[in-house]
């Protein structure tokens, strides 16, 4: 037995420290019960909010938001925490602040990524810490490859999108399709898949054309598209660039000769706007269009309308999915949540009833799901996407 | 009707693309000729150029509106003044960085151009802002056998006009000569008893009005977004490079040249697309160091 004061007042300390700290996790144990709940869960959003994709990674962030206010934001009966990443312009902007928020802030699972070539960067990162990352706009085919338990992706992969840009295309293929897309890999690739998915359909390409990055004068290319007679045109472009061409095809009077299919970014919020109504009668393929008609839609599009002033876009959509994946994953943990608790509970998630439609993951991670051609018109007032085709379910 | 092409290589250059590379090229006139004489009379590099173009987009963008052209002289005329403005700000701020070489005073203005950018990003977003040609311009009219915008017809006659003022202020009048002095030997003009410093701002002011101008005329071409100024920064900074910086007449032809080269070189060589802007600049370079028309009387500092 201690017998001097001191001693005593230490031991007294180190019993009350322990008795303190088996309480605290007493507690914390026999609170839950039932489904999940309880321990808070820290997401990382890391999306584009400077640099050109800034518009895009804000519908990201909207997208998720919006779902937890919906549901008290809550997951899966886990109080949510979130901590916010701006990928930036650049790779290293994007690399800085991952690594922030997976090793300094301690996230529990990333969410977000914009562009491709930051989301090769960070998926390394968030990998090697164990932390699974859902991927709700990066469109590049190889991110997924691996079909690692850490990558998850609630977007379509990019090949096989722009290979189903082809169904719009051909009904006005006779004379001949021009492709054109801004020159890189992802643009390249993307031609690949619609020249692929054209001719396996008997269709003739008759010409193609990759403009640098950041071309505003387009009319070199559309007197090619003029000299090729194709009679229908797939175009793949990125932010301004997009809206500069859909404007300068009309002005150059590029629909009397061909029609436009563009891929599905082109005719998305904030672009649709900003081209205005150039972008009339161009058409496109993908998961997504606000106006589709299912019990889970109807508490998504109108709602986030009236909250943000404009329709989601399909960022905004592969985002608020991402939540409910998260939501169901979430469920089936309870108590403390750790980074490869969630890994694990996303390759149970079983088929998600989304504003898309029903749809789940592939071995790659990779959404299996229908897909819609859309065309651009005027309702309500404004510029929307209309579904003209279900093209059902795709298998991939 | 007629349609005139000629075939060459992989593709076929018809007359339609050279009268586009020329309207693309006056535009370039109109934006880089700022960059040129400051330059040539303060020695500062004025790396906010193109942050002042896309000041011009984005009040084009304001006061844009669907129907009449009224908005358009408007927004010209408060491009006029707010370039002037800015530019008149500039000078002074970088006045006292001048004697610490290119290198401190070009930052100085790189630095400022960062400041003014946030600042436009804050007032109009991060979003892409698109501007439609005034209805006086707008519409497509039929070109040897093509269609082509009638507006960007309006940029040639107004880039053209331009040139033909500018030649004759420059050449002909007074404050060309004191521009060509001020130049040539700037020391030499303050011994005479001309306020250097007034001219010196003077055309700061105008050239920064011009690309602010030329942000308004534009717009209907180049959708105002964040990363547009470091674009045209880079197209104004390649004209006058290959031009010769300093100089008018350099920054005239390197503007109509890299206008043709970006519209036919486009269909020549498809593969090389990318390269072509920087490629010119160094065929030129190779060839001529200084650049086309470099600036007589290297001043010894």
């Amino acid at each position: 037995m201690v017998r001097s004061d001191a001693g005593r007042r230490m031991l007294a300390l180190t019993v009350i420290v322990l008795a303190a700290a088996v309480a605290g996790v007493g507690c914390g144990g026999s609170d839950s019960g039932g489904d999940g709940g309880d321990g808070v869960v820290k997401i990382g959003l890391l999306s584009a909010t400077s640099g050109p994709l800034a518009a895009i990674g804000e519908e990201q962030n909207n997208g998720l938001r919006f779902y937890l206010s919906q549901h008290g934001d809550k997951l899966g009966g886990h109080p949510v925490e979130l901590s916010e990443g701006d990928e930036g312009a650049a790779p290293n902007t994007a690399v800085a602040a991952a690594r922030r928020i997976v090793t300094k802030e301690g996230v529990d699972v990333v969410v977000g990524l914009t562009s491709t070539a930051t989301a090769l960067a960070v998926k390394d990162i968030t990998a090697r810490a164990k932390v699974a990352s859902i991927i709700t706009s990066a469109g590049a085919d190889e991110l997924t490859e691996e079909g690692s338990e850490y990558v998850w992706r609630t977007h379509a992969p990019n090949n096989q999108q722009c290979g189903l840009a082809s169904e719009a295309m051909l009904d006005a293929a006779e004379g001949g399709a021009f492709l054109t897309w801004f020159d890189s890999d992802t643009g390249r690739n993307c031609g690949d898949a619609v020249r692929t998915a054209l001719e396996a359909k008997g269709k003739r390409v008759v010409g193609t054309a990759a403009a640098p990055l950041g071309t505003t004068d387009f009319q070199p290319y559309l007197a090619k598209i003029r000299q090729s007679k194709a009679s229908v045109v797939f175009a793949f472009y990125a932010g301004s660039d997009g809206v500069a061409f859909m404007k300068q095809y009309v002005e150059f009077g590029l629909p009397d000769q061909a029609k436009l299919v563009a891929s599905a970014n082109m005719t998305e919020e904030p672009l649709l706007s900003a081209t205005g109504d150039a972008a009339l009668g161009v058409e496109s393929v993908t998961y997504y269009a606000p106006g589709i008609e299912n019990a889970a839609n109807a508490k998504f599009a109108e709602p986030y309308l009236e909250e943000y002033g404009h329709s989601p876009n399909y960022a905004a959509l592969a985002s608020y999915d991402a939540a409910a994946v998260l939501d169901e994953a979430l469920s089936t943990i309870d108590g403390d949540v750790s980074p490869q608790a969630i890994a694990t509970a996303l390759g149970k998630v079983g088929p998600i009833d989304s504003p898309r439609g029903t749809w789940e993951f592939n071995e790659r991670h990779d959404p299996s799901q229908g897909f819609y051609v859309r065309v651009v018109k005027t309702q309500n007032g404004r510029l929307e996407n209309v579904v003209t085709k279900d093209l059902g379910h795709v298998a991939n | 009707m007629t349609h005139v092409a000629i075939a060459i290589g992989g593709g076929q250059i018809d007359a339609v693309m050279v009268l586009n590379g020329l309207a693309i090229g006056l535009l370039l006139f109109v934006v880089a000729s700022g960059l040129s004489v400051v330059f040539g009379m303060m020695d500062v590099l004025n790396l906010a150029h193109g942050t002042l173009f896309v000041l011009g987009a984005y009040i084009a963008v304001t006061f844009s509106a669907p129907d009449g052209s009224a908005w358009f002289l408007l927004a010209v005329g408060v491009a006029l003044v707010g370039g002037s403005a800015c530019g008149a700000a500039l000078a002074v701020a970088v006045r006292p960085l001048v004697p610490r070489g290119h290198l401190v005073a070009g930052l100085g203005t790189f630095g400022i151009a960062i400041v003014i950018g946030e600042l436009m990003q804050s007032i109009w977003g991060d979003g892409v802002r698109t501007v439609d040609a005034p209805e006086l311009l707008q519409g497509s009219t039929s070109i040897l056998g093509e269609r082509y915008p009638i507006y960007r017809l309006f940029l040639i006659v107004a880039g053209v006009a331009f040139a033909v003022i500018v030649y004759l202020v420059f050449n002909r009048g007074r404050l060309g000569a004191l521009v060509r002095a001020a130049t040539y030997d700037r020391e030499m003009l303050d011994a005479l008893g001309v306020r250097t410093a007034l001219v010196t701002t003077g055309v700061f002011g105008i050239g920064a009005a011009l690309v602010t101008v030329g942000g308004v005329i534009g717009a209907p071409l180049f959708p105002a977004a964040p990363g547009l100024d470091l674009q045209i920064l880079v197209l104004a900074l390649v004209v006058v490079t290959i031009g010769g910086l300093g100089s008018l007449s350099g920054a005239f032809v390197g503007a109509l040249l890299i206008g043709q080269v970006q519209s036919i070189g486009a269909t020549l060589v498809p593969d090389l697309a990318s390269m072509l802007l920087v490629g010119t600049m160094a065929v030129v370079l190779v060839a001529r160091p200084q650049g086309l028309f470099a600036t007589g009387g290297e001043r010894q500092r």
